[in-house]
């Protein structure tokens, strides 16, 4: 069930008043949204349901056990073995078609044809419900929360809003909503619905429509006869359009939590207002950068703690590992490699540091500067392949004859839906008090309105990208 | 809304009868006859003809039409319309046959030019693909989709992108939205309209240019003791003369085309009244001619021309891709496409008149097909 889907639609109406009826009997009310989330997820795929049940149980039992453990190195082996356990898992069945790709050479890898086995299937989610497993693991090994119930586990980790794609909630974030009575978690109607509504809108009026039109630009060749400036363009739709889809799904995920009675993280701010590399990644996708920075960067890798060499290749471990999260490809890992790079250069250069760089004219070449580097790495994040992502970047820095620099029609359509992107983007400049100007009606108008917009321009329900990480 | 004209809402059939066949891309006959969905198995268990065409059976034959003879004539026969669009071939057919175990009935079989090659359309080729699990989500989800959009149909406009422009659209149901009878398969609204005369014409086509209609649908058929023969629902400018060729062929009765006061809407479906007419005649014929088509022996094991029916066909890239990238590969740094044969749509499966563009195709890409019989 895509959120977008009219079939979603139902089973949350149906979530929602249920929700609302048991509210009084917690414990009723946890079993329902349990069964619910269960149901959610079952629909997609039974398999994948299977094995997401599996994986969340037998951490739950893991740290269970780390927890009833007296002495310090135990726990440290039992959590050590809850990792490998989530991390075996996203191994095994996100990367082993990769890792046999790219080691195939090796003399005990199977023979070709690849065998059956290596032909990986992507399950649902679980880039999503492994990180939130490792996360609550070693949160209780760090005694940052204490261990709940497994009723409370399953709900927390399982929740149907974010399980697919986010965003990843910490334990310490969702588990005290979930541990006091249901009652007392306030239904936020009207900030729920504006939430559902601007992701509904993001996602089927701008990155739908925009994905139609430049899809094609990413088959084999497409993109060649165009101008450099055309290439730009596409990159910038691109940029465009996942922030539509995937900020899209983040924004209708915090919605039906408000709508349910949970409060759930920002995964968005605005990315495209970042002047430099370090905001950028304080805007884009939060909860996975501050899960990295947290558990791996600082908590793995020791942070900057160990002198500039080290923490640069901490960086750039991070930022490789991030891409390769994203999906089993090396474009990906290029991706997460090139915005490494830039975070060291902005690093060496102190640009990192505003209070060096105060100057206007700085921070204003510098934000041009870091923008047009975010949209060149799109290009290897979107690309079929690498060696068509070097081409297109190629093109975008080859300028052509007159003739050859027009920008073609349908380009010029795609970017009529990319003024909504604009307006969020500079409704959250500092200039505009938000909380001010989105007063409870000022909300539920809006969303009224594009809920309007949904109805006239959405056609058939499309997939979100990070379904697919 | 300026610019957009009202239509008016359109007809929404009686669920209990009728089931939707089509909307906005979506083939819901596929799932729900495929998959023998809601029921739908046990009349196609209960029938005891199957007819099988592509869109000129699905508007040509009328089961219903037929029964009501077969009734009369005592002659204990149930016939199911059992044709598909999209200009589908046997190919799904067999599936079908397959996957609902069907046994023990007469197939009249359609020869058009849809139908004389073996492929498969990507509407069915999605509905083999999926469990019946899928299929049922498949079909709820795009039934919803129907339901919501005839909800606003004449309420609210639509935009979609035109050449280019931002435009208003007029219905909010969109597309061809034909409805089928549960019971028989037939479709409803038929073309209505005397336009077009049917008659005989210059096209001549070849049966079975691959070969595996009578390797895969033929076998198939025997297997599960399928009593089939031949027919050509008429249209402008057919072929009459080739059912008597793939009689004389594969030893199996027919039912020879009568295409007097016969008309189509468009030079290919059959009109309604035409329609009626037709299948009245099917109906007499076969009445007439059951005990002679009883003792035809089904294909004779002479013929089966491989033990192995379905095969896996591996092709180096250069190949266009016909399904999606899904189908590659990428061994080694070389793609590879990997298809089972009778689920794909490609080389095997194509129309002859495309067959010869793939074939100049691939000559760029010399000794490519490393093709490699598989026991199913």
């Amino acid at each position: 069930m895509l959120f977008t889907q009219h079939t979603f639609l139902f089973f949350f109406l149906v979530v929602f008043l249920v929700n609302l009826i048991t509210r009084r009997w917690t414990k009723l009310n946890h079993i329902f949204l349990i069964l619910a989330n269960f149901i959610f997820f079952a629909y997609w795929s039974i398999p994948d349901f299977i094995l997401m049940v599996s994986v969340v149980y037998l951490t739950y039992l893991m740290i269970r056990w780390m927890n009833s453990v007296k002495t310090i190195s135990s726990q440290k082996t039992l959590l050590i073995l809850t990792v490998w356990l989530d991390l075996g898992a996203l191994i095994l069945f996100k990367y082993r078609g990769f890792l046999y790709e790219n080691f195939s050479y090796l003399p005990f890898m199977p023979a070709y044809p690849r065998p059956s086995f290596f032909n990986a299937i992507l399950p649902l989610g679980i880039s999503f419900y492994t990180f939130q497993c490792l996360s609550y693991a070693i949160d209780v090994y760090q005694k940052k929360i204490k261990l709940t119930s497994l009723s409370h586990f399953v709900l927390y980790i399982t929740f149907f809003p974010q399980i697919i794609a986010g965003p990843i909630v910490r334990g310490s974030q969702l588990i005290p909503q979930i541990d006091q009575p249901s009652k007392n978690r306030p239904i936020q109607l009207e900030t729920g619905l504006y939430w559902f509504a601007l992701g509904f809108f993001f996602k089927a009026v701008c990155a739908d429509y925009i994905s139609d039109i430049i899809d094609p630009y990413w088959i084999s060749g497409q993109h060649e006869a165009l101008s450099a400036f055309a290439h730009w363009i596409i990159a910038f739709l691109y940029s465009c359009q996942i922030f539509s889809d995937f900020g899209g799904y983040s924004f209708m995920a915090i919605g039906l939590g408000f709508l349910l009675g949970f409060q759930l993280p920002e995964n968005f701010n605005a990315p495209y207002l970042a002047k430099s590399f370090g905001e950028f990644w304080k805007r884009w996708h939060i909860t996975l950068s501050s899960f990295l920075k947290d558990y791996l960067y600082i908590g793995a890798l020791g942070g900057n703690r160990h002198g500039a060499r080290r923490t640069i290749i901490n960086i750039i471990i991070v930022m490789l590992l991030g891409g390769l999260w994203h999906g089993p490809a090396w474009t990906f890992i290029c991706w997460g490699g090139l915005h490494g790079l830039a975070l060291i250069i902005e690093r060496l250069v102190g640009l990192h540091d505003r209070r060096q760089w105060h100057h206007w004219l700085i921070t204003l070449c510098w934000f041009f500067v870091v923008q047009a580097v975010i949209l060149l790495t799109w290009v290897f994040f979107r690309a079929p392949s690498l060696s068509y992502a070097l081409s297109f970047v190629k093109c975008m820095f080859i300028f052509k004859p007159f003739e050859n620099s027009l920008i073609p029609p349908d380009l010029m359509v795609g970017l009529i839906f990319t003024i909504p992107v604009l307006i969020h983007h500079i409704a959250r400049l500092p200039q505009f008090n938000g909380t001010r100007l989105f007063n409870p009606l000022l909300k539920g108008s809006l969303a009224g309105f594009m809920f309007f917009i949904i109805l006239i321009f959405m056609h058939r329900p499309q997939g979100f990208i990070y379904f697919t990480f | 809304m300026p610019g957009v004209k009202h239509t008016g809402r359109s007809k929404l059939y009686n669920p209990r009868q009728y089931f939707l066949a089509h909307y906005a891309g979506f083939g819901f006959d596929y799932f729900i006859l495929g998959h023998g969905l809601f029921g739908v198995k046990q009349h196609l268990k209960d029938a005891s003809l199957l007819l099988v065409s592509s869109s000129k059976g699905l508007y040509g034959f009328q089961a219903h039409t037929m029964n009501k003879l077969f009734k009369q004539y005592d002659t204990n026969l149930k016939a199911y319309n059992l044709s598909f669009g999209l200009g589908e071939g046997y190919t799904f057919v067999t599936w079908l046959v397959q996957h609902n175990n069907l046994q023990n009935k007469f197939v009249l079989l359609d020869i058009t030019d849809d139908t004389t090659d073996y492929h498969i359309s990507p509407q069915a080729f999605k509905a083999v693909h999926a469990t019946t699990y899928e299929a049922y989500k498949e079909v709820i989800e795009h039934g919803l989709q129907f339901l919501f959009d005839w909800c606003l149909q004449t309420i609210l406009p639509r935009l979609v992108i035109q050449e280019n422009k931002i435009v208003f659209t007029i219905p909010f149901v969109r597309g061809a939205n034909n409805w089928r009878r549960w019971d028989t398969g037939d479709i409803v609204p038929e073309l209505e309209g005397d336009n077009q005369a049917v008659a005989p014409g210059p096209i001549y086509i070849n049966f079975d240019n691959l070969g595996l209609i009578n390797k895969i649908t033929f076998r198939v058929f025997d297997k599960h003791h399928l009593n089939y023969g031949f027919t050509t629902v008429p249209y402008k400018n057919y072929d009459p003369g080739l059912i008597q060729k793939v009689a004389a062929v594969t030893n199996h009765w027919i039912l020879p085309p009568e295409w007097e006061d016969l008309y189509t809407k468009d030079g290919v479906h059959l009109t309604k009244t035409s329609a009626q007419k037709y299948s009245t005649r099917l109906a007499t014929q076969m009445s007439d001619q059951i005990d002679e088509m009883k003792r035809t022996s089904t294909l004779s094991q002479d013929s089966i021309l491989d033990e192995k029916p379905y095969l896996v066909e591996i092709f180096p890239i250069g190949y266009p891709a016909p399904i999606g990238t899904l189908l590659f590969e990428k061994i080694k740094g070389t793609y590879y496409i990997y298809k089972h044969i009778y689920l794909q749509n490609r080389l095997q499966g194509m129309r002859p008149w495309e067959f010869e563009d793939y074939r100049a195709a691939s000559d760029v890409n010399t000794s490519l097909a490393i093709s490699q019989t598989l026991t199913e």
